[in-house]
């Protein structure tokens, strides 16, 4: 009994680690106070492409950021930018700056879930 | 030689030449979200391994619950090769995920709760052997080896459930696999099945003779040397691509490149209306590069068997 205690407080200290550090929703960023580098998921609620900026609007938890991003960094990795490269749930990673509920994003990251079901092709 | 040792020796050699061809020429999805499409190859390396992972830790706290019920040599022995490789595939699983993840998340670390959790049960299972090192009296040692165990096998379940608590890149335990075209999933079940055959015999007490381990050394040096050396030359990044009179049009990070149509870098070229070769990696000459991720994992994979014939080697006889 003893022993089965200890592993469940080991598996609720992974967890709360995982917690802690992993990839947190939109709204765990309503309680940062200063700046800080996130990894957050988000709902996209907008999508507005200017000359130099990519800005997505995201939410989650009736809390709301605008995440900002450079289109040319984003153009070197990704390829051309349009509305159509974002998915309903966005993964940023990058400095949120409470003061006006900002992140300049460093990176989007995309989950591979889609890519399971895809046709299978080979090189030649 | 024993006929175990030879099996397992022979599953070595089998099992990184099957890699070896996959890498090179195993089926991928045509379409995906990031990054190029040959980093998917990673899936018949990183997969079986996290999978062989997970099996050998339920084994080790498997037979820790049955030695504290009845201590016996044959049950620590097993118990104690069963961790031993599950901190061996869970270090194994969070390098070539790390390294996949670079081309198909976007970046090596972002905090995945999956991630973190192999992270973490590296870290115990290394933690083990540690631990089984510093105590001298051995009648302490297999209860405390064993108690250690069903302790640390709470990193099972967490590993499990990550992706569904808590927001994740990974895909949810068993969604992502059953949607596999058939091609991916015949290569990907004989990659998982020879992986499961060799740690099984491993557990059960077989060494990798030496030859056979530096031929599986061999097999997956060669292959992913040649890969890295690939991504060593320049590499035309696919944005976009049409195909108009015989010609494949591709748009690229470092300019245009014409490709005549019989000269395809991909087969199928065309999926659901859409040229298959956005995020591919092209060589000059217009060919498809395999990502350096998969080269190295390969050679991770043939260390990693050359450090298991070298850990369970000639001493122990």
């Amino acid at each position: 009994m003893l022993l089965l205690a200890a592993a469940a407080a080991a598996a609720g200290g992974i967890l709360s680690l995982i917690n802690t550090s992993g990839i947190t929703d939109v709204s765990a960023l309503r309680t940062v106070s200063k700046p800080t580098e996130v990894t957050v998921s988000g709902s996209l609620e907008a999508v507005k492409i200017t000359d130099r900026h990519v800005v997505l609007t995201l939410t989650g938890g009736g809390f709301k950021i605008t995440a900002v991003a450079d289109r040319r960094t984003l153009e070197a990795l990704y390829g051309p930018v349009t509305p159509k490269n974002f998915e309903a749930t966005v993964v940023v990673k990058g400095l949120y700056i409470p003061t006006n509920q900002t992140l300049v994003v460093e990176s989007i990251l995309r989950g591979c879930h889609s890519a399971y079901q895809q046709t299978p092709a080979d090189t030649k | 030689m024993r006929f175990r040792d030879l099996a397992v020796g022979l599953l070595a050699v089998i099992y990184t030449s099957l890699l070896s061809f996959l890498a090179l020429r195993g089926p991928f999805p045509a379409l995906v979200p990031l990054g190029s499409p040959t980093a998917y190859r990673s899936l018949y390396i990183h997969v079986p391994q996290s999978i062989a992972a997970l099996l050998l830790a339920a084994a080790a706290a498997a037979f820790a619950v049955l030695y504290l019920l009845k201590p016996t040599e044959r049950r620590f022995y097993v118990m104690d090769r069963a961790a031993v490789l599950a901190a061996v595939f869970s270090w194994l699983s969070f390098f070539t995920g790390t390294a996949w993840a670079v081309e198909s998340w976007g970046s090596a670390w972002s905090g995945d709760p999956r991630q973190m959790a192999v992270g973490v049960m590296a870290v115990l299972y290394t933690a083990y052997i540690i631990l089984k090192r510093s105590v001298e009296d051995p009648d302490r040692l297999g209860r405390l080896a064993a108690s250690y165990l069903i302790i640390a096998v709470a990193s099972i379940p967490v590993t499990l459930v990550a992706p569904i608590l808590f927001p994740a890149l990974h895909p949810a335990t068993g969604a992502a696999l059953p949607q596999l075209a058939p091609a991916i999933r015949m290569w990907y079940s004989t990659a998982l099945i020879l992986l499961l055959a060799f740690s099984a015999l491993l557990v059960a007490g077989g060494r990798i003779p030496k030859p056979f381990a530096l031929a599986a050394l061999a097999a997956a040096a060669a292959v992913g040397g040649y890969l890295l050396w690939e991504n060593a030359q320049p590499l035309y990044r696919v944005f976009n691509a049409t195909v108009s009179n015989g010609v494949i049009y591709v748009n690229t990070d470092r300019g245009e490149l014409s490709i005549p149509l019989d000269k395809a870098p991909v087969d199928p070229l065309v999926v659901n209306g859409t040229v298959a070769l956005v995020g591919h990696l092209l060589t000059e000459r217009g060919e498809a590069a395999v990502h350096w991720s998969v080269g190295l994992n390969l050679i991770a994979t043939g260390v990693a068997v050359m450090l298991i014939s070298l850990l369970w080697g000639k001493r122990h006889e």
